[in-house]
């Protein structure tokens, strides 16, 4: 795990973001909308991976369960 | 080690601050992954502190039954301290509070043992 990690969503935030533009302004709203939810949905993703190695790092530092 | 914990905080800031008014959930997102990576930079040298407890603790039975659950507490804690802050911050103040509440239930039911621990040996005394 590194720093690097941020930039990626960063990266993915503001592609989400001018994707979402460009559509709305060709009137695709409803393609725009599935771009942004695929967008949340890769970064929960990474978000989710990140979470769970730290949870189990703490189960096995604290001892807990 | 602080430098690093220091250029992660101000990254995560400046990313999360440009994405708030476009993008508030990959925000919140960034946020979150910004908090696991100080988090699990700073765990080893806190590994390194807990080993020096229990070090000391290792030659007497009774310290090291009560260390145990004081540890215990400690970790449970974090958990509670870090999600509680995330939900709070996107404005989940709700739902923060009652993530606090259960892990003060847990805590207090982690502390029974060293609780009945200490009546006893009160009224044995008394």
């Amino acid at each position: 795990m590194s720093i690097d990690i941020l930039f990626k969503i960063g990266a993915i935030g503001i592609l989400v973001t001018v994707i979402n533009q460009v559509l709305s302004h060709a009137g695709k709203n409803e393609i725009a909308t599935f771009v942004t939810l695929a967008g949340v949905v890769i970064v929960l993703v990474m978000v989710m991976e990140m979470v769970a190695n730290l949870f189990s790092t703490v189960q096995t530092l604290f001892g807990l369960f | 080690m602080l430098i690093k914990i220091i250029g992660i905080g101000l990254a995560t800031v400046f990313i999360s601050s440009i994405l708030k008014s476009t993008k508030p959930e990959i925000s919140i997102l960034i946020n979150m992954a910004g908090s696991v990576l100080i988090l699990c930079l700073i765990f080893p040298s806190l590994k390194d502190i807990l080993d020096v407890c229990l070090a000391f603790a290792d030659d007497s039975d009774l310290i090291k039954s009560m260390l145990l659950p004081v540890i215990k507490i400690v970790g449970v804690s974090f958990l509670t301290e870090f999600v509680a802050d995330t939900l709070e911050e996107s404005g989940n103040k709700n739902m923060a509070n009652r993530i606090v509440f259960a892990g003060k239930i847990i805590i207090l039911v982690m502390c029974l043992p060293i609780i009945k621990t200490l009546f006893k040996s009160l009224f044995e005394i008394l």
